[in-house]
């Protein structure tokens, strides 16, 4: 009797794992696949990057090579070869991209324009000693001080750091041409 | 008289040494070598009775106290059911795993277990000869007692020493370092509690093991025919 209680339980649990199976592979891991596929291409559009995902990167000092580098890897343009250099005596770090401005610009005419604004705003924002960054592509550089950004958004910028305000003040700034127009004034130097 | 001995040490070697044993084993052999020396006294010739001799006892397993008689067919019947069903519910319990990209092999080899254990109890059940059922064979049951707690201390010295690397692994730099420990939400607190709870499921094998001494009761010969009347 209670084999045959076993035997019924055997197959009713076979049948269920059979469901949960077809459940997960069927339906829950493509989902989760497709949504972090889509999280990773949000990762590239300054309008849709994830605040959360940089804020661990807050820190007092520029010097620090490994925080300064994994920001940038999780700032958009991260799909492109990247190196760094840091200047501590003046400040400055210098951004590599091994990749030239118009082919960027491909999909998007401002794509770089937007880029170097938010990754700016964010390292300006969430490194404090942090003066100034040189970016580099290739035949072509520009220059981002703090002064610039602070002009753009007012001295202080950590006050940026909470999800509304980043929102509203950052990331649906970049949608303005003109916006992006006064940001990029003498940004670039050759 | 050393192929005598050497027959007796041969019934005797799956067990133990005790004293028990010990004074079977010299009873057993003076039995023997009293046989031998009686057919050959009486014009046999010697290797023949000592041939003879050993034929009239193969197996001391009846005379063991701890050794109890079983339906041996059914008793595996059973203990293959249990086997499987625990296998299947492992099976079960780590599927949701795979979501997060933790304990896929050990879905899978559940999975594998499950269906080659399936396979073999399918077999099993359409044997219905009576006389299959009805064969009949020895296990000890104080052995079955003593790996079912060799079992459990293996089974916990498993799950102690794993929950020591999964902390060491996961918190080794805070502890080291006297650094907070930085969760930064729901989901990696659910990795991290999957990471503690997955060897957990190792517990089958405790439990299976657990059923033997239970199952060997169950189908006793002397219960199973006095239930039957």
């Amino acid at each position: 009797m209670l084999m045959k209680t076993r035997n019924r339980l055997i197959i009713c649990l076979a049948v269920i794992g059979v469901i949960a199976c077809l459940i997960v592979q069927g339906y829950i891991i493509p989902q989760n696949n497709y949504e972090k596929a889509q999280y990773i291409t949000q990762q590239q559009n300054p309008s849709t990057h994830d605040l959360n995902s940089i804020l661990k990167y807050k820190n007092k000092y520029m010097g620090n090579i490994s925080n300064l580098s994994n920001l940038f890897y999780n700032l958009p343009l991260n799909n492109l070869g990247i190196s760094f250099r840091l200047f501590p005596d003046k400040l400055t770090a210098e951004v590599n991209y091994k990749e030239a401005v118009w082919r960027i610009n491909e999909s998007d005419e401002n794509k770089v324009n937007k880029a170097l604004i938010y990754n700016s705003t964010a390292a300006f924002a969430l490194i404090d000693n942090l003066e100034e960054i040189d970016y580099n592509f290739t035949g072509s550089s520009f220059k981002v001080k703090r002064a610039d950004v602070e002009k753009w958004y007012g001295s202080n910028l950590s006050w940026l750091l909470t999800k509304d305000t980043w929102k509203n003040k950052v990331q649906d700034k970049l949608e303005n041409y003109d916006f992006i127009k006064t940001c990029m004034g003498g940004m670039e130097i050759k | 008289m050393d192929v005598l001995r050497n027959h007796v040490e041969n019934m005797f070697r799956s067990y133990k040494e005790n004293k028990q044993i010990r004074e079977l084993k010299n009873e057993i052999l003076s039995n023997l070598e009293a046989k031998a020396a009686d057919l050959a006294a009486n014009g046999m010739e010697y290797n023949d009775a000592v041939n003879k001799a050993k034929d009239s006892i193969t197996s001391i397993d009846h005379l063991i106290d701890v050794n109890i008689r079983v339906y041996i067919n059914k008793y595996k019947l059973e203990y293959l059911q249990i086997v499987l069903l625990y296998s299947i519910i492992a099976w079960i319990v780590t599927i949701p795993l795979k979501i997060i990209g933790a304990g896929i092999l050990i879905n899978l080899l559940f999975f594998i277990l499950s269906f080659i254990i399936g396979i073999f109890y399918f077999q099993l059940c359409r044997k219905e000869k009576v006389e299959y059922f009805s064969i009949e064979s020895f296990l000890n049951i104080q052995r079955a007692y003593k790996i079912r707690k060799i079992a459990w201390i293996l089974w916990l010295l498993f799950i102690v020493s794993s929950i020591l690397l999964t902390t060491a692994v996961q918190f080794g730099s805070n502890i080291w370092f006297s650094r907070p420990v930085n969760i930064s939400g729901p989901y990696q607190f659910a990795v991290m509690v999957l990471r503690y709870m997955l060897p957990f499921i190792s517990i089958i094998f405790p439990l299976i093991i657990n059923a033997a001494p239970k199952l060997i009761l169950r189908y006793e010969v002397a219960y199973v025919d006095e239930n039957q009347e």
